[in-house]
C-alpha cells in the first residue's frame, strides 16, 4: 500500500546501498550491484 | 557488519517512527541481539527489501519485512551446511532463490538437491575444511569467521539452461550457495570456499563505500563468465581468482596433498593464474577504482606478481 507520508532515507545511513556511485543517486539503482555474484567456474547457456 | 546493520536499522526505525508498524520493544530487543550474536544471513535480504519498499513508499510492505527481520533467530558461531528446501513450497528457500535471481540478465532456477547429492557434498566440504585446517589454517579460520551458512542447491537439468557452481550476495551476507551436484573433489571445494568467502569479504569491505565507480551498464569480458559483466563483477571475479590461486599454492607448499590431489592442484594453479591475468588486465585498463578499490586490488595483484 502506498503511503502519503514519505519516509526519507539518507544513503549514508544505509549498509551496502552505497557500494556504488549509483547508490548515491538512488538506492534502487544500487540494487543492480547488490545482485548476486554467480559463478565459481565458467557458466554459460549451452546452445 | 552486524553493528553497521544495527545502526542503520535504528536510523530507519527513527525515520519511520509513527509510520512503520514495528513494535519498539521487540525491535530494540532484536537490535541488542544483533549486536551481540551472529544472525541469519537472511537478515540482510529482509533489510535490503525493507529499504527498497520504503523507497517505493510501500510502508505496509516495509513494516511486514521489518517484522520478519526482527523475528529472525540468532545463530551459533558455527558454519552450518544446510540443504535448500523447495522454493515452491518453503518461503525461506524461496527467499534464497529470489535473491539469486535479482539479476534479470541472468535468469536461472535453483532446486533442492537430492539426499545423495547432499551427502556427497557434505563429505566434500568436510574434506576441504580438513585440508584447509592442515595446509592453510589462516584461510580455514577466515572461511569459518565469514560464513554462517553454506546452502546446498542444485542446478537445472535442462541442458540449455543457465546453471551455476556457486553464488554469493550482499543480500545474504554470511551465506554462500553452492551447487551440490558439483564433482570437483576436496581440492575443488577448497577453491570454492576460498572463492565464495572472498566475495563475502569484498561485500564487507564495501559496506560503506564503493570499490569501483563504473556504471552497471558498462560491460566487459569476465575471467569467470562467458557473458559480459559490469566492472563490479569483473573486480570481484579477479579478486576471488587470486584467492583461489593462493589457497592452491598454500596447499601445494604445505605438503598435505597426495599425488592425485597434487596433480589436480598444479593444473588448477596454472588456470587460476591465467584467469587472474585476464581479469587484472581488464581491471587496470577499464576500472574506475575508488581509493579503497585500488588498495584492495593492489594487495591481490602484488601477491600474484610476487608468487609468479
Amino acid at each position: 500500500m502506498k503511503s502519503n507520508n514519505r519516509i526519507k532515507l539518507d544513503w549514508k545511513q544505509l549498509v551496502g546501498f552505497n557500494q556504488t556511485q549509483q547508490g548515491k543517486d538512488s538506492v534502487k539503482k544500487a540494487k543492480a550491484v547488490l545482485a548476486a555474484k554467480i559463478g565459481g567456474k565458467p557458466v554459460e547457456a549451452k546452445d | 557488519m552486524r553493528s553497521r546493520l544495527a545502526d542503520s536499522l535504528r536510523y530507519i526505525f527513527a525515520q519511520g517512527d509513527g509510520q512503520l508498524d514495528v513494535p519498539k520493544a521487540r525491535a530494540e530487543e532484536f537490535l541488542l541481539r544483533l549486536e551481540q550474536q551472529p544472525i541469519s544471513p537472511l537478515a540482510f535480504s529482509f533489510y535490503g527489501d525493507s529499504v527498497l519498499a520504503i523507497e517505493d513508499d510501500d510502508i505496509e510492505g516495509a513494516s511486514r519485512l521489518l517484522n520478519e527481520l526482527i523475528a529472525l533467530p540468532s545463530q551459533t558461531g558455527e558454519t552450518q551446511v544446510i540443504p535448500l528446501g523447495d522454493p515452491k513450497r518453503d518461503p525461506v528457500a524461496e527467499r534464497y532463490a529470489r535473491v539469486l535471481n535479482e539479476d534479470p540478465s541472468v535468469p536461472f532456477e535453483i532446486f533442492p538437491p537430492s539426499a545423495d547429492t547432499v551427502s556427497s557434498c557434505r563429505a566434500q566440504i568436510r574434506d576441504a575444511l580438513a585440508l584447509l585446517d592442515a595446509g592453510d589454517p589462516a584461510l580455514a579460520g577466515e572461511v569459518r569467521a565469514l560464513l554462517r551458512q553454506i546452502i546446498l542447491g542444485a542446478g537445472s537439468k535442462d541442458p540449455k539452461a543457465m546453471t551455476f557452481d556457486g553464488a554469493s550476495s550482499f543480500m545474504l551476507w554470511g551465506a554462500i550457495i553452492i551447487n551440490a551436484e558439483r564433482r570437483d573433489g576436496a581440492i575443488g571445494m577448497t577453491q570454492m570456499l576460498a572463492h565464495e568467502s572472498a566475495h563475502n569479504l569484498l561485500f564487507g569491505f564495501s559496506a560503506d563505500e564503493s570499490l569501483v565507480e563504473n556504471t552497471p551498464d558498462e560491460l566487459f569480458s569476465s575471467p569467470l563468465r562467458k557473458d559480459p559483466r559490469p566492472m563490479d563483477g569483473i573486480y570481484h571475479a579477479t579478486f576471488v581468482t587470486a584467492r583461489m590461486y593462493r589457497v592452491v599454492r598454500q596447499l601445494l607448499e604445505s605438503g598435505v596433498l597426495d599425488a592425485a590431489a597434487k596433480e589436480k592442484a598444479e593444473k588448477d594453479l596454472v588456470e587460476n593464474a591465467r584467469l587472474f591475468k585476464q581479469g587484472i588486465e581488464t581491471v587496470w585498463k577499464h576500472a574506475k577504482l575508488t581509493p579503497l578499490g585500488e588498495s584492495v586490488m593492489r594487495g591481490a595483484s602484488d601477491y600474484m606478481v610476487a608468487a609468479a
